[in-house]
């Protein structure tokens, strides 16, 4: 596994901006398709607008991503927080057959991290939320 | 990146988005959906040509406000989907949820009702446009509650409380409050609002909340004290759909142009409005013998004034929804002294309205019921007062009842 970009930030929105441009261009420089490009970006919103809203509950904290190369040429990413620990696998899918009344707002965000990326996997680890996303070469499964 | 671009074009408002929909745009993307909403839009054609990226939250703003238009019979239509984006629409399941076309002819096609032949019939008057339905209804009768005799020099006392049972009174307004016994209710009378046989009182005290009591049963055994008001009851003649055909509508202009489509003398109004600044008023304190004032002089004398009534200076309540209602008179000479003495000289409408939280509102005069129950049993309700005639709207839905002369 070879690392490409490392990036440690204050997990606030202030920095939502630089943070996706760090993971956009690393991406980018791996020569990564659009289609898949896309899901790299929606993933990665979707887990940093999480650990803005809940890791830390109101305290101060940081967010690290890890874009790294594995030695299949497959982009994979860590995203790493040390607040609550938290296993977005855990979370049941939304029910996307449900009509306008029903349908409740939220909930579409950790169900995009699912289908927009061909791994996710979870892991608590030294106090630390370890979230791995892994991309591979070709069609991004959520736009087919 | 996000750009927004709005544009009106024979009825339909288009919103041309471009660029990314993610957390850091959909702030500034909701705000302008809300403002067009609150605009009194109610089809809103979204333009997403430009778009190249749209996140969860970006979603939501769409998903809201189709909940919110959806029940005001409105709709969010989606234009010129780029196949990325409408992907990821599917994946969500928003597919059933939004209906889209490819072509402004499609757009159209979808715009048509199915039925045109049932148009409402429309009319231009006064500046406001009305869409409105006639129906078959006798004319109802008003009823006096009590008397303002005693108003002035705040000298009510409990032999003057009139008791109005719920059952015997559809919409009115007054000076009301509810309870068994006089030592307890005197102290919460209010402006008060009755629709649909629900109470809403605004008790005259410092630091005032509404009171109110749904009644959801027409043989209810509820009664509500009044120390004076009317009430009238009967079936709508007109259900009509209005707005402004240059901006807002101040009150004598809408009641002007009621008369244009109803012939009778006496007009009871019931109405739901989107509030452009509202000049309402309540009294502050409660004109019962022991609160009279020492000076000896009636509350409405300027040194009583300030102390007694909350009068506005400025509009308020901008982009809430007022549900009212109260009766306007054609031509007072020909009725009765005590029809007369319910509406101040020089105005031809005493009315009453309560400030209900926003949301936007059918604009399907047809909807005009269902509208009503909805505000009345399911927003938050801020206050009751009595609507002064430089009250301003955008736009709304109404029912006359008309009276028996």
């Amino acid at each position: 596994m070879q690392i490409l970009c490392t990036i440690k930030m204050p997990a606030t929105r202030e920095n939502f901006p630089a943070l996706m441009q760090a993971v956009a261009d690393c991406a980018r420089s791996q020569g990564i398709s659009s289609e898949k490009l896309y899901g790299i970006e929606l993933a990665t919103e979707e887990a940093l607008v999480n650990i803005f809203n809940y890791a830390y509950q109101g305290a101060h904290g940081e967010v690290e991503i890890v874009c790294m190369r594995d030695d299949g040429g497959k982009f994979v990413m860590d995203i790493i927080d040390s607040g609550a620990p938290f296993d977005l696998l855990s979370v049941k899918d939304p029910d996307v057959t449900a009509g306008i009344a029903e349908r409740p707002i939220g909930g579409l965000g950790i169900y995009f991290i699912k289908k927009f990326t061909d791994d996710v996997c979870y892991r608590r680890e030294g106090g630390k939320n370890i979230l791995r996303l892994t991309v591979v070469a070709g069609n991004n499964p959520g736009l087919r | 990146m996000f750009e927004c671009a709005i544009a009106e074009d024979a009825g339909i408002t288009w919103v041309a988005v471009s660029g990314r929909i993610d957390s850091m745009s959909s702030p500034e993307f909701q705000r302008q959906i809300n403002d067009l909403m609150l605009g009194g839009k109610r089809i809103l054609v979204i333009n997403l040509a430009g778009v190249n990226y749209i996140s969860s939250v970006g979603l939501r703003v769409f998903l809201t406000a189709q909940k919110q238009l959806s029940k005001a019979g409105g709709e969010i239509l989606l234009y010129s989907i780029p196949d990325t984006i409408l992907a990821v629409f599917k994946q969500s399941g928003f597919m059933g949820v939004f209906r889209s076309a490819a072509t402004r002819q499609e757009i159209e096609g979808l715009l048509t009702p199915d039925t045109p032949s049932s148009a409402p019939l429309t009319a231009e008057r006064e500046g406001v446009c009305l869409k409105y339905r006639e129906r078959k209804a006798e004319p109802g009768p008003l009823v006096v509650i009590g008397s303002q005799e005693k108003l002035a020099r705040a000298h009510y006392a409990e032999q003057d409380v009139v008791t109005v049972r719920a059952k015997d009174i559809q919409f009115g307004t007054g000076l009301a409050s509810m309870g068994e016994r006089y030592e307890e209710y005197k102290n919460f009378f209010g402006e008060s609002l009755i629709i649909n046989r629900h109470l809403f009182f605004y008790p005259a005290v410092k630091r005032p909340a509404v009171d109110f009591m749904l009644c959801t049963d027409d043989e209810s055994d509820l009664e509500y004290k009044f120390l004076h008001g009317f009430g009238f009851n009967g079936s709508f003649r007109y259900l009509v759909s209005f707005e402004g055909t240059a901006g807002y509508i101040e009150l004598p202009q809408l009641v002007a142009s009621l008369f244009s489509i109803s012939s009778a003398n006496i007009l009871g109004i019931v109405f739901l409005a989107e509030s452009k600044g509202l000049w309402g008023m309540h009294l502050k304190k409660i004109p019962v013998m022991e609160n009279g004032p020492d000076n000896g002089k009636e509350i409405f004398a300027p040194e009583n004034f300030s102390e007694w009534a909350n009068f506005p200076v400025e509009p308020g309540d901008i982009n809430t929804i007022v549900a009212g209602c109260g009766i306007a008179l054609r031509d007072r000479e020909q009725e009765r002294p005590d029809i007369q003495g319910l509406v101040a000289k020089g105005s031809d409408f005493h009315i009453h309205g309560g400030v209900f939280s926003p949301e936007p509102l059918s604009k399907n005069p047809e909807h005009f019921a269902q509208e009503l129950t909805r505000v009345l049993t399911e927003h938050e309700v801020f206050k009751v007062q009595h609507i002064l005639a430089q009250s301003r709207f955008s736009s709304g839905l109404l029912g006359i009842i008309e009276i028996k002369s």
